[in-house]
């Protein structure tokens, strides 16, 4: 038996499709506005110790040992490291929520969140990032640094080493990119300097040559005006000259100036 | 023969300057040549008679009146020198005298030109190519008196106002540079008169 359902009239479809968009657009937007309150308020103020501790899971000795190693690292190597234990999984998940929390603390140019839920199975996530480091070489050390510490036993043991083999991996990853990033600005200003010689050289010697050809243009000016100036020996013509006044050599002159 | 007598071309004097006579003792002036002047009378045999003295021997520069010295004296002739490198049948000649006032300093050149004997090396050719110029410290006349050779290339009007140029310094007994700019100023009018020479050989 063939079902018949009656269609909509024609003009009744596009303003379902308007409603439907009308729907899917504010809720978009109310998510995305969640998400901001979330960022800008929920975000807790860094903690000064590098460790957001709300359950007390860890024992002061604990805590103050990692502290310590944590801000000799951020003195040191430039990383900062933040350790979160956390009751339960944040609803955005606990990386995501790990991120969030390592862009808005960090002051260095590599950062690391590691949250640990205990309790939980798999209950330690780890987060890095950094200043123009490529993502995926952060990913990949973190992933392996996060292998070799899951090969303790215990939960804690686990965060431990965690705490300890991440920031040496990063450590390795920042280094090695700020030694590229060093010879880069080395060999870019080696040959900005080169550049900079030759061109300094050719201007040198444009100069130089422009200078020469202008002392000589000038020296050739002179001596030709010179030889042209020279003082030749000129022979007046004899002339027939008659005497007078009984003169043999000289007929005497008017030329007579008085300068007293 | 014709190997030891080289003929050399003569032009007539005027085709250079047209000269006016003067009488160096009136200072008349007329267009002939004389051998008196027809206005006073003069003529060598009366110079002769007014300047009764033994010539002194014709030199390049003689100081009678002893206001040069050794400097003076070095730098003219090497500036004289020079200017007849450039013109070698010129002869300037300069005479310092003290004489008295009432003596006319152009009669005395024309004495000294007629009268004086050559100097060792002179030619009476080279006479009538020479310049003499007499400078009275007493008096305070300058006069230029040329030779017949000279006279048809440098014109009384350019050695007048050579002589007034040089009177600021006469006058101030500066006579190093006095003479250095008369000699200065020598050279140049002899330059125009080659100038003017080669000028009228070519159109000629």
């Amino acid at each position: 038996m063939k079902c018949f359902r009656p269609s909509l009239k024609p003009c009744a479809q596009p303003i379902r499709g308007i409603c439907a968009f009308v729907v899917f657009f504010f809720c978009g937007a109310l998510s995305v506005v969640a998400q901001q309150d979330f960022d800008t308020a929920q975000i807790p103020s860094r903690p000064y110790t590098h460790i957001l501790d709300e359950t007390r899971w860890l024992s002061v000795a604990e805590s103050e040992k990692i502290q310590q190693d944590f801000s000799r690292r951020f003195v040191e190597q430039q990383i900062d490291l933040y350790l979160v234990i956390l009751k339960e999984a944040p609803p955005q998940g606990a990386e995501s929520y790990a991120r969030v929390l390592g862009k808005a603390w960090s002051r260095a140019p590599m950062w690391c969140v590691l949250i640990q839920i205990p309790g939980e199975s798999e209950g330690l996530y780890v987060v890095a990032g950094g200043e123009a480091i490529a993502q995926p070489r952060i990913n990949k050390a973190v992933e392996d640094a996060l292998k070799r510490a899951k090969r303790e036993n215990t939960e804690k043991d686990r965060l431990l080493a965690a705490c300890a083999e991440c920031p040496d991996d990063l450590r390795f990853v920042l280094a090695s990119h700020q030694r590229h990033s060093e010879k880069v600005a080395e060999a870019v200003g080696q040959i900005i300097d080169k550049r900079t010689k030759k061109s300094q050289r050719k201007k040198f010697i444009l100069l130089g040559a422009g200078v020469g050809f202008l002392l000589f243009v000038i020296l050739g000016y002179f001596f030709l005006k010179l030889l042209k100036n020279r003082k030749k020996e000129f022979v007046f013509p004899e002339t027939v000259w008659r005497e007078r006044f009984l003169g043999p050599h000289s007929g005497g002159s008017g030329v007579s100036v008085n300068f007293k | 023969m014709s190997d030891t007598t080289q003929k050399v071309k003569k032009y007539p004097a005027r085709i250079f300057f047209r000269a006016t006579v003067v009488c160096p003792s009136c200072f008349q002036r007329f267009k002939e040549q004389a051998e008196q002047c027809p206005r006073c009378g003069f003529d060598a045999h009366a110079v002769v008679k007014k300047f009764p003295y033994t010539p002194p021997v014709l030199e390049r520069f003689m100081d009678h009146a002893g206001v040069a010295d050794e400097r003076l004296i070095t730098d003219v002739t090497a500036a004289a020198n020079g200017v007849m490198r450039r013109f070698p049948q010129v002869g300037l000649h300069f005479c310092m005298v003290n004489l008295e006032v009432d003596v006319n300093l152009a009669e005395f050149g024309f004495w000294m030109m007629n009268a004086c004997t050559l100097e060792q090396g002179q030619t009476e050719q080279s006479r009538v190519w020479s310049i003499l110029l007499l400078v009275d410290v007493k008096t305070g006349v300058v006069t230029a008196t040329p030779g017949y050779a000279i006279e048809a290339f440098v014109e009384d009007s350019g050695l007048e106002k050579l002589l007034k140029e040089i009177s600021p310094q006469l006058r101030a007994e500066d006579y190093r540079e006095a003479l250095l700019g008369y000699i200065q100023g020598v050279e140049a009018l002899l330059g125009q008169a080659a100038q003017k020479v080669k000028n009228t050989i070519k159109t000629k």
